[in-house]
């Protein structure tokens, strides 16, 4: 009897203590990363379905957006770091100080026992990341799409003036530069007052050219010339950058530009296409439902169509860009997560498998969205709140998925007409060669400071105070000033990688 | 006699006409840009009345689930804040303002040195984690709680009580605490509402400090999470997002009324006082 009681003692014991066993098995990680308001950890369906699938607690730390980066630098000054930092770039104070402290860990050996990090994040992200780490990785990129944007352009003012726009989208100089010529000049609107311009977009006070990949101008490519590398805007002895520089500033001394171009500051300039006084405007595919629906607000008989790009003096057309090595923020481990790395990366590699990335994509099926008798996905009303914070909550992306642009909630025809865009954006774009590389000699605080100058220099010259010839003698004492050893830094860099 | 109503009065009433239009203008081009759709705001940006009348700014700010903690704390910032400062500054004003407080010149100086001098951001932030009070609202209270401009403000004040009023109170048996809070508090009505709203203001716009004290949204206050709303119409407006029916531009504004109309209410009320409490610490007769 004794025993048998001493037994079911026992047994109650251990059942007791089970729940709590159990529940000191489930780790917790901390992330500090950036999220709007809106998202709720507490009450949103998608955290409570990443905890359930990786069986990992996240503590969501979330500071102001718009005072992200004094908050990170605050937060890595105080020492009490979380188990996941989300970095905005490698050029940050915050993460340079973080591979000089080594406070992060490192992940070289980690990353490829995980199949969604191998296989979803690009590789040249990890190379890019390295690089900066000083030759070891300590950060996971969130890629995105790397492509040349184009315009999105009035079709409807091409029809009523009798241009016809060609099939690829790719436009001479000239075409590009009569088109702004007519939406300016040929009363487009048909209100019989010069009220349009040919085109919009944002200048936040530092005017640059339009389409400097048209005259050469392609990030850092190889070269003819002293250098085996060169980033043409900044070349000595080629004058690509003052073509795009004498074509940009033809544009704007002929009118054919919005006159809010210098002052319009983010999105502003979008304002001035949707109420119709300018024809065409910077474009991304994935924007079209927002830009069609505030133009059609106004003109419900607007059309669009997409300006891919402009053809050189070759008729190619090439834009370089590799977004900074492909990375749109990225994640680093810290000293906290010692012991708790499997977690941490057991949750970024959830992300990114076939059930981890349709949630980021679309959310929480039943809730976000659904599917129709054919298995076709459509967007419920919940899923207008998601949209809201899907960009923030897509902590990774597949850079091989172009299509995570293109929003379930879209109509057919703007689906089809993103994903064309999309996909024209990304054929006209060659990777740069630096991979946003940034040498330690080009944070030099006499060169930084004589950048904005340049600036300056840059934007007289578009406005026509100052005679394109003044990039000369402005771009020769940038080198004085330890360009030159940027450059030097740069070839040694990208030869090293090659 | 009945006044003739010149050619100078004229002059004077149109520039005063003027100005006040010129200062009242910009308030109403905010209220009614707020309460315009955005192609309101687009076709007639100078607006002084609403044009497309569109009031889903103010119902997206004041539905957002962080608006109500934050204005809770912010007004217990302010109240409390406040309180802590008036207090402060009143019982340090006060023996400073009697002349025959001995060391009085060594403890101006000391205090006059940190208008000067001060440590810093981050020997501030430092201070205020090694007092435990990151993450909490004290963290927005107490550092910074006494303005040492605001006390010589009041110190001039109360140096401007007769001294015998002091001494016929003494007399009958006061004590020093009796004739501060009896004699001289009660004397000091517009120099104590002035700086009172001085500090509630201060209080109420409080938003670097937030971004330094504060980690958790619980504790955010209105100024940060107003600040957050607008910064997010940018973001909003791409990829794909749906709420993309919301009007970026009003919001902005929107944001401006819902943060200054509380102030706004309680200015009035103790307006007599401010204009009299600015000068009072500053000319002694």
């Amino acid at each position: 009897m004794k025993r048998i009681l001493a037994l079911v003692l026992a047994a109650m014991m251990v059942l007791g203590l089970a729940p709590t066993a159990l529940a000191d098995e489930r780790p917790t990680i901390s992330i500090f990363l950036q999220m709007p308001s809106e998202f709720n950890p507490e009450t949103d369906p998608y955290v409570a379905k990443v905890e359930a699938a990786t069986g990992v607690d996240i503590e969501w730390v979330m500071p102001p957006i718009n005072s992200y980066e004094e908050s990170l630098n605050l937060m890595m000054a105080d020492g009490d770091y979380p188990d996941i930092i989300q970095f905005p770039s490698t050029t940050g104070a915050a993460w340079i100080n973080a591979v000089e402290s080594e406070v992060l860990l490192p992940l070289d050996d980690l990353i490829p026992q995980y199949e969604n990090l191998s296989q979803y994040v690009d590789p040249s992200s990890y190379s890019a990341l390295r690089a900066s780490g000083g030759g070891t990785l300590y950060g996971i990129a969130r890629n995105t799409i790397v492509r040349q944007d184009g315009w999105l352009i009035r079709k409807d003012w091409c029809d009523k003036l009798g241009i016809t726009l060609p099939e690829d989208g790719l436009l001479t100089q000239q075409e590009f530069y009569d088109i702004c010529y007519a939406f300016t000049y040929g009363d487009p609107d048909g209100n019989g007052v010069q009220d349009t311009w040919g085109l919009v977009d944002s200048g936040n006070g530092i005017l640059t050219p339009f389409a400097a990949y048209a005259f050469g101008c392609r990030g850092w490519q190889e070269h003819d010339g002293t250098y085996a590398y060169m980033d043409e805007t900044y070349c000595l002895e080629h004058d690509c950058y003052k073509e795009a520089l004498a074509y940009t500033a033809k544009l704007w001394q002929d009118g054919l530009i919005d006159p809010t171009w210098p002052t319009n500051a983010g999105n502003a300039f979008r304002d001035r296409f949707y109420v119709g006084a300018a024809g065409m405007a910077r474009f991304f595919g994935g924007w079209i439902s927002t830009y069609e629906d505030n133009l059609k607000a106004n003109f419900p008989d607007a059309e669009v169509a997409y300006i891919v790009g402009i053809k050189d003096k070759d008729g190619v057309t090439k834009a370089g860009s590799t977004f900074g090595g492909n990375i749109y923020s990225f994640y680093g481990l810290t000293l906290s997560c010692e012991g708790k790395e499997d977690a941490a990366l057991k949750v970024l590699d959830y992300l990114l498998s076939d059930e981890g990335w349709d949630l980021m994509n679309y959310g929480v099926k039943g809730i976000h969205w659904d599917e129709d008798a054919e298995g076709n996905k459509f967007a419920t009303d919940a899923y207008s709140e998601y949209s809201g914070i899907r960009s923030y909550v897509t902590l990774l992306r597949r850079y091989t998925d172009p299509d995570y642009f293109v929003g379930i909630n879209l109509s057919p025809e703007q689906k089809a007409f993103a994903k064309k865009a999309i996909a024209d954006a990304v054929a006209i774009t060659v990777p740069t060669l630096d991979y946003g590389y940034v040498p330690a000699s080009a944070q030099e605080t006499m060169l930084l400071e004589y950048k904005s100058e340049l600036d300056v220099v840059r934007s007289k010259i578009i406005v026509g105070e100052l005679s394109v010839d003044a990039w000369d003698e402005a771009l020769a004492k940038y080198y004085e000033m330890g360009y030159a050893q940027v450059v030097e830094d740069m070839v040694a860099y990208i030869e090293s990688n090659r | 006699m009945k006044r003739k109503f010149s050619i100078g009065d004229f002059g004077i009433y149109a520039l005063l006409a003027l100005v006040a239009a010129i200062m009242l203008y910009p308030l109403l081009n905010v209220v009614a840009v707020s309460l315009s759709s955005e192609n309101g705001y687009a076709n007639h940006p100078l607006m002084i009345f609403p044009h497309d009348f569109d009031a889903s700014s103010y119902r997206w700010i004041l539905t957002h689930h962080l608006i109500l903690s934050s204005y809770k704390n912010t007004l217990l910032i302010t109240v409390g804040g406040t309180m802590i400062s008036m207090f402060l500054t009143a019982t340090l004003a006060y023996p400073l303002s009697v002349l025959d407080l001995k060391g009085r010149r060594i403890f101006m100086s000391l205090i006059v040195f940190t208008m000067f001098f001060n440590g810093g951001m981050i020997p501030n932030y430092y201070l205020v984690r090694s007092l435990d009070m990151i993450d909490s609202l004290w963290a927005l209270m107490i550092p910074g709680a006494l303005s040492v401009y605001n006390m010589i403000l009041m110190k001039n004040s109360f140096e401007g009580i007769p001294a015998s009023l002091k001494e016929s109170a003494y007399i009958d048996g006061a004590t020093d605490l009796n004739i501060f809070v009896r004699v001289v508090l009660p004397l000091s009505g517009p120099i104590l509402a002035t700086l009172t709203l001085f500090y509630a203001v201060g209080k109420w716009n409080s938003y670097f400090n937030g971004i330094l004290y504060i980690r958790s949204r619980e504790n955010w206050t209105l100024q940060l999470v107003l600040r957050e709303l607008v910064s997010q119409t940018e973001t909003l407006l791409n990829d794909n997002t749906d709420i993309a029916a919301i009007p970026a531009q009003s919001v902005k504004y929107a944001v401006i009324v819902v943060a200054i109309l509380p102030i706004m209410c309680v200015y009035p009320f103790i307006q007599r006082f401010f204009v009299k409490g600015v000068m009072v610490g500053a000319v002694k007769g």
